[in-house]
C-alpha cells in the first residue's frame, strides 16, 4: 500500500467506513504483532494487546493528527497499552526503566567476539531471539523498533515519547547488552 | 579525556545501527579505513545488526485477525452511534434551553405583561404555554436519557 493509499484508508476510517479496516490491518498486522510479542514475550498477552490496540485505533482515530505519521501513532498506542499492562502485571520487567541510562563499563567476555562471530555466522536466529528475550523490556522494544520495524530514530522518539538523545543512548546500551548476552549464550548453546 | 580513537569506538554500535548523523558517520568511516581494530569492531557490530534484521517474524493467526476485525467493526459502528447520539443530545439541549429562555418574553408579548397574564390570560394561551413548556421538558428529558445511555456504554466498554 503506497503512502497516498494509506492516507486515504485512514481518512475513510475516520469517516467510520468499516471497509477501511481490512487494508490497514493487512498492512500492519505482522509488524504490530511482532512488536508486541517482543515487548511482552507471551503469545496470549500479545494477542490480547494486539486486539486492544486496534479497538483503541477505532476509538481514537478522530483524535489522530493527519500531519503525523500514522505508523508512529499506531505503535505509540500499542506501546502505551503494553506499558500499562507490564506496569500492572509485571512491574519487575520495567525496573530498568527507572535508570537504564547510567553509564556502564561494558566488558565483553574475553571469548566474546569469537563466540559472537560463530553464533552469527551459523545464522543461529534462535540464539539472537533468546538473547533478545533476556534483555530488559526497554531495550527489547528499542531494538525491535529499530531493526525489525526499521523505524527512524525520530519516529522511535515519537512512539516512546522520549528525546532523540535518550533514544540514541538506550539504543547503544541495548546493543551492548545484547552483544554481552549473545556472547555468553553462544558458547553454552554450542556446547563449548 | 578520550582520544579520537576511543571517541570513534564509542560510536561504532550506533554506526552499525544507522543511528549517526552524516558528520558522525563520515568520521567513523574515515577512521575505520585507517584503523584495523575499529574496522574489525565495526564489522562485529554490523554482523549483530544484520542478525537482528534477519530474526524471523512471528505471524498472528488468521483466527486472531478475523476476531480483531469483527470486534473493530462492531466498535466502529458503536462509535458512530455514540457520535450521532452526542450530536442529537447537543441539539436537544440547545432546543430546550431556547424554549426555556424564550418563555417569559413570549408570555409578555402575548399577554401584554406578566401581571396582565397572571390576571386574565385567555384559555388558549394557557394551552399553548403548557404545550410549549412540555416540549422544552421533553427535549431536556431526551437529552438526559441519551447522556445516561452514553455514560452506561462508556462504563461497559
Amino acid at each position: 500500500m503506497a503512502q497516498s493509499e494509506l492516507v486515504a484508508e485512514v481518512a475513510r476510517l475516520r469517516q467510520g467506513d468499516p471497509e477501511a479496516l481490512g487494508p490497514l490491518l493487512a498492512r500492519y498486522q505482522n509488524r504490530l504483532y511482532r512488536y508486541l510479542l517482543r515487548l511482552v514475550r507471551d503469545r496470549a498477552t500479545a494477542e490480547d494487546l494486539f486486539q486492544q490496540t486496534w479497538l483503541r485505533v477505532v476509538e481514537k482515530v478522530h483524535q489522530y493528527d493527519a500531519l503525523r505519521s500514522f505508523e508512529a501513532w499506531l505503535f505509540a498506542l500499542a506501546h502505551n497499552l503494553a506499558i500499562d499492562y507490564l506496569r500492572r502485571y509485571r512491574p519487575e520487567s520495567l525496573d530498568e526503566l527507572q535508570s537504564p541510562d547510567e553509564p556502564r563499563n561494558v566488558q565483553f567476555p574475553s571469548a566474546g567476539p569469537d563466540a559472537l562471530a560463530r553464533a552469527l555466522e551459523q545464522e543461529r536466529a534462535g540464539l539472537v531471539i533468546e538473547a533478545l528475550d533476556e534483555l530488559p523490556a526497554v531495550y527489547r522494544e528499542l531494538l525491535s523498533l529499530r531493526f525489525e520495524e526499521e523505524m527512524k530514530l525520530a519516529e522511535i522518539a515519537e512512539v516512546l515519547d522520549m528525546p532523540l538523545s535518550t533514544v540514541k543512548t538506550r539504543l547503544k546500551r541495548g546493543l551492548e547488552r545484547l552483544r554481552e548476552r549473545l556472547a555468553n549464550i553462544a558458547p553454552r548453546e554450542m556446547g563449548q | 579525556m578520550k582520544n579520537g580513537h576511543e571517541t570513534i569506538r564509542e560510536l561504532l554500535a550506533l554506526a552499525a545501527a544507522g543511528a549517526l548523523d552524516d558528520q558522525e558517520a563520515r568520521r567513523v568511516e574515515e577512521h575505520a579505513t585507517a584503523c584495523a581494530e575499529c574496522a574489525a569492531e565495526l564489522e562485529r557490530w554490523q554482523s549483530l545488526a544484520g542478525a537482528l534484521r534477519r530474526v524471523p517474524t512471528p505471524q498472528p493467526s488468521r483466527e486472531l485477525i478475523a476476531r480483531v476485525r469483527a470486534q473493530a467493526e462492531w466498535k466502529l459502528a458503536q462509535e458512530a452511534e455514540r457520535r450521532r447520539d452526542t450530536r442529537v443530545m447537543a441539539l436537544l439541549l440547545m432546543f430546550s434551553w431556547t424554549i426555556l429562555l424564550t418563555t417569559w418574553p413570549l408570555v409578555r408579548l402575548m399577554g401584554g405583561g406578566v401581571w396582565a397574564w397572571l390576571d386574565a390570560m385567555p384559555g388558549h394561551v394557557w394551552f399553548w404555554l403548557a404545550g410549549y413548556t412540555l416540549l422544552g421538558w421533553l427535549a431536556a428529558g431526551a437529552a438526559v436519557l441519551l447522556g445516561l445511555r452514553e455514560r452506561g456504554a462508556r462504563r461497559t466498554a
